[in-house]
């Protein structure tokens, strides 16, 4: 349950970033999320409302989106998408050649990528 | 914008891996659930280590573990006459950047005259993964007794690692441990992962992962070649 001190980062970082940009107040956090980031969606949204709650972005409304796992293919020169749950069906090879290959190109993705600002 | 959550950890990983780097110490981070063997893997590893020349001199071997509570780690990884920490996270399932950079200064010896650090994360296979330390080597720990599907219910553990060991293989027959299966479960995480079977209770397998541990000590040095040193 590492969701909560992560949520904690994610509040510290954004309303750091409302003052950086001068705004008000966030009415929305837009967060990527990758399976290999470790994070289970569900914890961090959970971990998120009680952390909100206790500080001045209360009402900030987290949207995450999932981001799929894609690898590099050096043979091909190609990305592909890996379909799949880790440790699942999921496999780490090229979609095109069907070689196996551990460069990741996305997937661990922990990231605040845009907020609303009122 | 396009910002890490994990920022604040991450800006301390670089500062601890450019510290690592430029002191050409080989930092360690060793994950596995608990029970694995981790103690005794790094204890036993760490005495057949200081007896190793690099350089024409022994090598020096440091540790720091955590644990929720209880320093009964630390104290059995001083029986491999290594320099221990202990840090207790309290609640904390694992270990961050922070928490690393403030444990060096508590180590009996100057940290940059360390060869190898030894970092024994928390016993978890979950949250650690996360947390970058600025470790220049992850090792993930998968015991015999644990099952072959281990690294398919903790994928991010076994993906991470630059190195896995799978200890007490003095273990396996009792255990039934179908070992072909979990090299095949490993590798569908990660295809190029180095992988090394232990037993420190045995020995089986211990000069194979100390010479690893050797090998990348070296790449590290002649990677890190001196700077400009100003006099």
């Amino acid at each position: 349950m590492h969701e909560l001190s992560i949520a904690m980062s994610l509040i510290e970082l954004a309303s750091n970033e409302l003052k950086r940009n001068g705004g008000s107040k966030i009415l929305a956090l837009n967060v990527k999320l990758g399976p290999l980031s470790g994070v289970v969606k569900e914890a961090l949204l959970a971990a998120y409302q009680l952390a909100v709650s206790e500080t001045d972005m209360s009402g900030a409304v987290l949207n995450v989106e999932d981001v799929p796992v894609t690898v590099f293919c050096s043979d091909c020169n190609q990305i592909s998408t890996l379909s799949g749950s880790l440790g699942g069906s999921l496999r780490f090879v090229c979609g095109y050649c069907g070689k196996a290959t551990g460069d990741v190109r996305s997937g661990a993705d922990l990231d605040l990528v845009s907020m609303e600002i009122d | 914008m396009h910002k890490s959550i994990m920022n604040a950890n991450n800006l301390q990983a670089a500062r601890n891996r450019g510290f690592f780097a430029g002191s050409r110490v080989l930092a360690v981070n060793v994950l596995s659930s608990p029970g694995a063997g981790k103690t005794k893997l790094l204890t036993e590893a760490i005495k057949m280590l200081r007896q190793k020349q690099v350089d024409g001199r022994n090598l020096n071997c440091g540790v720091v573990v955590g644990d929720l509570e209880t320093d009964n780690d630390a104290v059995r990884l001083r029986q491999s006459g290594a320099p221990v920490v202990q840090i207790s996270t309290g609640t904390l399932c694992h270990l961050d950047a922070a928490m690393l950079a403030r444990s060096l200064s508590d180590l009996a010896v100057d940290p940059t005259q360390l060869d190898i650090l030894f970092i024994e994360n928390v016993g978890n296979l979950v949250c650690p993964a996360t947390f970058d330390l600025g470790e220049g080597l992850r090792i993930t720990v998968l015991s015999a007794a644990e099952g072959e599907d281990k690294p398919l219910k903790y994928p991010p553990a076994f993906h991470f690692a630059d190195l896995v060991v799978l200890s007490k293989s003095d273990l396996a027959d009792a255990c039934e441990f179908d070992r072909e299966l979990a090299l095949k479960n490993i590798r569908s995480l990660k295809p190029e992962v180095e992988i090394v079977q232990v037993s420190a209770k045995t020995g089986e397998g211990l000069e194979v992962f100390c010479q690893k541990l050797i090998d990348h000590l070296l790449s590290l040095k002649q990677q890190s070649a001196p700077g400009l040193l100003i006099q």
